[in-house]
């Protein structure tokens, strides 16, 4: 290119400059469009990457289903790769004075591995103290020096905390949890003390490791690689130490039972010594009793003979107190009849009474001799008496000592029997190896990337697609316009690839530039916005701004190439057609010799008909970039019904009711409470196990919560249908119902096996019995025989799930006061979950609108204006004969019409295709958008697009009434 | 004064000659006037001649701004008829203050004569017509030299005549279909304004056909443009079969190009993707009085290609398409631009032929530009612009056929 033709280049784009532009602008959407989405999700995996760093994430994480121990964390620590590992206790607990249950990980401090990082306070240093992490501490309004108490987790029967109440020194956020959004448990952070360590015989939950030379950037395949092999190192080692770690456990087991034995051997022994001293004793308090008896029989005997003795006496006392009056009178009667001599009669009284008196005087001495011995005898059975309760309480003593040492050895017989028991159920110690794969906000910050990262490759390659289209559209306009200069230039040497090299200039030019802004504009502006997005659902800061060099380089490659190409098929064509004809204007491409006659279709028809035959490679860029527009607005109208719709799916026709009620299964009478409180209320509802627990498949861990119940109690509860044929499906006790988007996600169907993991990391295969229509969490439905069989355990009823009808959650309230009552979950909580990622997607569909508007209207009116200039002389010499400007408008309006009607169709062809392409990349493992079609999608986008297409077809259309018609003289 | 008498006696000269050799009096004639006016210079000039009655006059060729194409005038009437009466020469050096001129000022034109000089033209034996002009150029009155150039030259023109007889008949008054007064165009130009359209003023008659020449840039297809709806005048009058065009509406104009008139273009502007008979049948579509499409392509003889597209005929049977798609709907006015300047000697002649034939048989009126000065042979008046301005307008006496034209 000579210095003059550069010039001209150079002036062509000024004078170009709206074309030139609309490429720039397109262009730079296109590549804003797709570096945005490489640079943002790149930017969440560093951002995530660089707190995970900054805190020391562990590499590897080590729980044993039978906890580990100090050789255990030596053996670990000595293999190769391991750069350092730490112990970690800790434990599930309930925070109690919560007005809802909240369940929290109490864990012990790390020293260099997952350090968390302080935010306010200070951390724990003793026994009794915590520091909360950051978002309960919000959730519950703590305050440093508040008082936290838990209810203390035992495992095994072993309470694990030392203590339950602690004091609140302060707040932090862990490398554990990088997102709000995860329904994990909260830390409550403690020292070593705070677990009850001399109970767990020095063992403890999980190891923590760094893996040497383990790249910061945790997300590429160079830190796999240093991982892995650890990793695989330390599944080695597990064979061994997990057969150790039983053994010692079954040893501990086993000394237990012996000393235990020993122990109650001798309690039995003891046992049987005090049941024959008990005999004895039992013995001699019923001969006491008998001698008592005895004695009692006597002592009324004698009682009776003193009384009757002193009956008797008072008789005698009686008679002999009549006597002396009569002696008197008869010594009166002596004196007065001085009578020497007594009466016989007299001297036998004074005789008789004399002996009377002497009888009595024996009988009285008699008498108190009698009673003095019954009173010695009565205190003698007094004695008796109480020496006799003495011992019966004695001997009830020693019963009862007897009943509690026989009722402590049955205890002790039972322990016994449960550690036997216990030691038969060690069985199996296994590992559970996790990397950071297994942490659950790793995964959501990768899946977040990836999501953005997918969709950079379906978008993306759409937009290139377009830009190219515009380019083409804006340049092949252009050399339409141009064609008499460019066939002057020819006719005065110029060669072929001079003249292109002018339009090549063009497109690259602006291609280039595009690539200049674009870059710049994603790093500074757009990046940011969508990066603003997403900073809420982490607990960073902000996430940093990403650059990707290699990406970018690419790009910037592309585009001009992109642009070099398309502007190469826009002119080609025109520029190998020679001079001369270039010269004489633009010449008929129909090169049949005649028309069928005997054609039925009306002139008009025929004509439209030709026009798109002859003018067909516009019409096909026509039709593809229209089709394009649509097929971005289908695809994102398909993307925001699928996550619209989900709602009412899943919360109306899946999930049928409004409350979950929990309660404790082993408080007597809870669940007869709730259900008595609910028939009161008259609320449907139904009784299931509701429990969590993890699963492997293939390489993954994922988290999963069992429904337990008996299929007929679901009916009306859950709306539980087969994705293939729409049918009702139920759980079977054949295995268990996994929910649609697992299925897929998981690459799980019928039939397959499921390893579970129970509550001890024991393992449990589940098969799967059938696939149920889900698209929000991941709920299996169990019948009681199926969950019984898997897990080894009967899953007791722990949750009511409660269809309110027309009553408010709040009117459950009055559940607080039933016994075992837990808490009250609102059903459809997590509608606001999905309203906000509608939100942020509805967001990103007004993007895709705006897109899809500015995209055509630079390509509709770059090929409508291109067409209507073509026309141009055939709608003047209509006009010119008459023809009116709406029957103009009418005439190339069809062709417009057409060619829309048919880029339309294929745009919602694609736009659907490419829209079910886009959702599973979108969903993420726990959430299935509605992949059915829905009507509103095809017509709002087809009218959105006809729309687009008639208002800018509209202002090129205007142009026909501008028509100069002198021009065509 | 040397250099002026050596012109006048090359003047005479010339004359002499282009009379003398002259293939066609009319145009050696009309050369004749041209010279004289170039010569002088003068502004206007009119070749009177008397019918055959001898008792008015008409004008064969005339040269200014004014059509008078349709103008006669009584023997004895106006200066012209004083001449023609008198047979002597009038000479008005200051025509404002002459009680024998009544009108110094042409109302329609606005063309103000100031000077006028008009001489008989005398055969043997009467006096068959007069030559005048009038306003010289330099605003000088004309003077006794100037009497003498004209009178020497009338003088020769009449003896021309005589010599070749010259076989004036006047046809019966025509009607007016299209009236020009004082039409003109301006375009904007940089910080300026063109003016591309002077004043133009001219009439065409029902079923004449005129032919238009003029140098590039003259402004002959501005006022084909106005004349046939597609451009606008900036100011005068544009009257059209008695209605006023002069500033019509869009929906106006489109009825009057969709009912009274056809267009034949050079680069025939055909629509590619129709077959030459649908093309012609577009138009007819929308025409409410037009003839059969294949009529119209009978007419221009093209009965068997009327399948063809547009592509797969050659550029004269294109342009006889174009004709075709003229015609179809029975206009009464034909504007042809250029209509052979694509074609070869003898398409051109077969597309002037089928213009001819339309003209015969539908009485249309037919206005054509062309560079062409042969083509202008077979019309029945000449118009010359030059300038923005109506230079002259020759009536063709004796109009050729196409077959007759060469060159």
């Amino acid at each position: 290119m000579t210095r003059t033709q550069f010039t001209d280049a150079r002036r062509n784009v000024k004078k170009q400059l709206v074309s030139w532009t609309s490429i720039v602008v397109i262009g730079m959407v296109a590549l804003v469009a797709y570096l945005s989405l490489v640079y943002s999700s790149e930017a969440i995996r560093h951002a995530a990457s660089g707190f995970f760093d900054a805190y020391r994430l562990w590499d590897l994480e080590i729980s044993s289903s039978l906890l580990l121990d100090e050789d255990d964390l030596a053996a670990v620590r000595a293999v190769p790769g391991v750069e350092r590992a730490e112990p970690l206790w800790t434990a599930m607990a309930k925070l109690r004075d919560t007005e809802h249950e909240t369940s929290v990980a109490v864990q012990t401090l790390s020293a260099e591995i997952s350090v968390p990082e302080l935010l306010e306070g200070r951390l724990p240093s003793a026994a009794g103290e915590c520091a909360v992490e950051r978002q309960l501490q919000k959730s519950l309004g703590l305050h440093v020096g508040d008082t936290l108490r838990v209810e203390n987790p035992t495992a095994a029967g072993t309470a694990l905390l030392h203590s339950t109440t602690f004091t609140v020194t302060g707040f932090f956020r862990h490398p554990d949890h990088i997102s709000f959004e995860l329904p994990e448990a909260p830390y409550l952070l403690v020292t070593r003390e705070s677990f009850n360590l001399e109970g767990l015989n020095g063992a403890f939950m999980k190891l923590r490791l760094h893996v040497k030379d383990a790249p910061a950037y945790r997300y590429a395949g160079a830190y796999s690689a240093a991982v892995e092999p650890v990793r695989e190192a330390v599944l080695a080692l597990s064979e061994e130490r997990t057969g150790a770690r039983e053994r010692k456990i079954t040893a501990v087991y086993e000394e237990e039972i012996r000393a235990g034995q020993e122990k109650l051997d001798e309690a039995k022994a003891e046992l049987e010594h005090a049941e024959e001293t008990l005999a004895d004793v039992r013995r001699q308090l019923d001969e006491g009793r008998r001698e008592l008896h005895k004695a009692e029989l006597e002592l009324i005997a004698i009682k009776r003979q003193l009384d009757e003795g002193a009956r008797a006496l008072g008789e005698a006392e009686y008679t002999l107190a009549a006597v002396p009056p009569l002696l008197r009178l008869a010594a009166e009667q002596i004196s007065q009849a001085e009578m020497d001599v007594l009466p016989g009669e007299l001297t036998s009284l004074i005789t008789q009474y004399r002996d009377g008196t002497r009888k009595y005087g024996e009988g009285r001495t008699a008498w108190y001799t009698a009673g003095e011995e019954y009173l010695d005898g009565l205190t003698l059975y007094n004695a008796n008496l109480k020496k006799l309760q003495a011992g019966e309480e004695e001997y009830a003593a020693g019963l009862r000592k007897y009943e509690e040492g026989r009722a402590q050895y049955q205890d002790g017989l039972q322990k016994l029997r449960e550690a036997q028991e216990q030691l038969g159920n060690v069985g199996e110690c296994r590992w559970l190896v996790l990397d950071n794969r297994g942490n659950a906000g790793y995964v959501f910050a990768e899946n977040q990337a990836n999501g953005l990262s997918s969709m950079s490759y379906t978008f993306s390659s759409l937009f290139l697609v377009i830009a190219a289209l515009v380019i083409y559209a804006t340049v092949g306009r252009m050399v339409e316009e141009q064609r008499p200069l460019i066939g002057t230039s020819k006719a005065l040497g110029l060669y072929n690839r001079e003249v292109l090299a002018k339009y090549l200039f063009f497109g690259a030019s602006a291609a280039v530039t595009a690539v200049a802004l674009g870059v710049a504009l994603t790093y500074f502006v757009v990046q940011r916005r969508f990066l603003s997005n997403y900073e809420p659902f982490f607990v960073l800061d902000s996430i940093p701004l990403c650059f990707k060099p290699v990406e970018t380089a690419a790009v910037s490659l592309l585009m001009p190439l992109a642009a070099v190409v398309s502007v190469w098929f826009a002119c080609a064509g025109l520029i190998r057609i020679p001079a001369i004809r270039l010269l004489q204007g633009e010449q008929p491409a129909l090169r049949r010799k005649s028309s069928r006659r005997s054609s039925s279709r009306g002139l008009y028809t025929r004509l439209i008909y030709r026009n798109l035959r002859t003018d067909l490679r516009r019409v096909l860029v026509t039709i593809v970039s229209i089709a394009g527009c649509c097929l971005l607005l289908t695809a994102g109208f398909t993307i925001k019904y699928a996550i619209e719709r989900v709602n009412d799916r899943q919360f109306g026709q899946i999930i049928r009711y409004q409350a979950e009620i929990y309660f404790d299964p082993d408080t007597e009478g809870a669940s007869a409470g709730i259900t008595a409180f609910l028939d009161g209320k008259g609320l449907s509802y139904a009784l299931v196990g509701r429990y969590d627990f993890v699963f492997r498949n293939g390489g993954s861990v994922s988290s999963a919560t069992a429904i337990v119940a008996e299929p007929e109690t679901l009916d009306g509860i859950y709306g539980l249908t087969d994705p293939a044929t729409g049918e009702p499906v139920r759980p079977s006790p054949a295995g268990v119902l996994i929910p649609s988007r697992m299925s897929s996600y998981q690459g799980l169907k019928p039939g397959d096996m499921l390893l579970a993991y129970d509550a001890a990391l024991a393992t449990h295969t589940i098969p799967i019995s059938g696939v149920f229509t889900n698209h929000f969490g991941n709920l299996l439905f169990f019948t009681p025989e199926c969950y019984a069989r898997v897990f080894g355990t009967e899953a007791a009823q722990n949750c009511a799930l409660v269809k309110l009808g027309d009553l408010s959650l709040e009117s459950l309230g009055e559940l607080r006061g039933v016994d075992g009552f837990l808490r009250i979950r609102d059903a459809t909580a997590d509608r606001a979950r999905l309203d906000s990622l509608s939100s942020v997607l509805n967001a990103a569909i007004f993007l895709l609108l705006g897109l899809a508007g500015v995209m055509a209207y630079f390509i509709v009116m770059n090929l409508s204006v291109t067409y209507i200039n073509r026309k141009t002389k055939e709608l003047t010499i209509m006009r010119i004969n008459g023809f009116t400007v709406r029957e103009c408008v009418t005439y190339v309006s069809w062709d417009l019409v057409v060619t829309t009607a048919f880029g339309i169709l294929l745009g919602l062809v694609g736009g659907h295709f490419a829209g079910l392409h886009a959702l599973p990349v979108t969903e993420g493992p726990y959430m299935q958008f509605v992949h059915e079609p829905d009507l509103r999608t095809y017509v709002y986008s087809a009218l959105i697009t006809a729309g687009f297409s008639a208002l800018i077809s509209s202002a090129a259309l205007r142009r026909v009434k501008y028509l100069k018609l002198s021009d065509v003289l | 004064m040397a250099d002026r008498k050596t012109r006048f006696t090359r003047a005479i000269w010339h004359l002499t000659q282009e009379l003398q050799n002259a293939a066609a009096l009319d145009d050696a004639l009309s050369a004749s006037l041209e010279y004289i006016i170039r010569t002088l210079p003068c502004e206007a000039g009119t070749i009177w001649l008397l019918d055959r009655a001898g008792s008015r006059l008409y004008p064969l060729y005339n040269h200014g701004p004014v059509d008078i194409t349709g103008i006669t005038i009584e023997k004895g009437q106006g200066i012209a008829g004083r001449v023609a009466q008198s047979g002597e020469s009038l000479l008005v050096a200051d025509a404002a203050g002459d009680a024998r001129f009544s009108r110094s000022v042409d109302e329609e034109s606005g063309f103000e004569t100031r000077s006028i000089l008009c001489v008989p033209l005398k055969n043997s034996a009467e006096t068959i017509g007069c030559v005048q002009v009038i306003n010289k150029t330099d605003g000088s009155p004309f003077d006794a030299e100037d009497l003498n150039l004209c009178e020497a030259l009338a003088s020769l023109a009449a003896i021309a005549m005589e010599d070749k007889g010259l076989d004036f008949r006047p046809g019966a008054e025509k009607e007016v279909i299209i009236s020009l007064r004082g039409v003109t165009k301006d375009f904007p130009s940089g910080d300026g304004v063109s003016h591309v359209l002077r004043g133009i003023n001219l009439d065409v008659y029902k079923n004449e056909f005129v032919v238009v020449l003029g140098e590039s840039g003259c402004g002959k297809s501005t006022m084909v443009n106005i004349i046939g709806g597609m451009d606008f005048l900036t100011d005068g009058q544009l009257t059209i079969d008695g209605k006023d065009f002069s500033h019509p509406g869009d929906k106006e104009l489109t009825r009057f190009r969709r009912e009274y008139l056809g267009f034949v273009f050079q680069s025939y502007n055909l629509m590619p993707n129709l077959t030459a008979l649908e093309n012609v049948q577009f138009i007819a579509d929308i025409a409410p009085n037009s003839m059969p499409a294949a009529e119209a392509i009978a007419k221009v003889g093209l009965t068997d290609r009327a399948g063809n597209y547009p592509a797969a005929l050659s550029g004269g049977q294109q342009q006889r398409v174009a004709i075709a798609r003229a015609i179809v709907k029975r206009p009464k006015i034909i504007f042809a631009d250029e209509p052979t300047a694509a074609l070869d000697y003898q398409t051109s002649i077969e597309v002037l032929s089928v213009f001819e034939e339309v003209k015969r048989q539908l009485g249309a009126t037919i206005m054509m530009i062309t560079h062409n000065p042969e083509i202008a042979k077979m019309a029945d008046r000449v118009i010359k612009l030059r300038d923005g301005k109506v230079s002259s307008i020759k009536v063709n006496l004796h109009p050729l056929s196409a077959s007759e034209l060469v060159w």
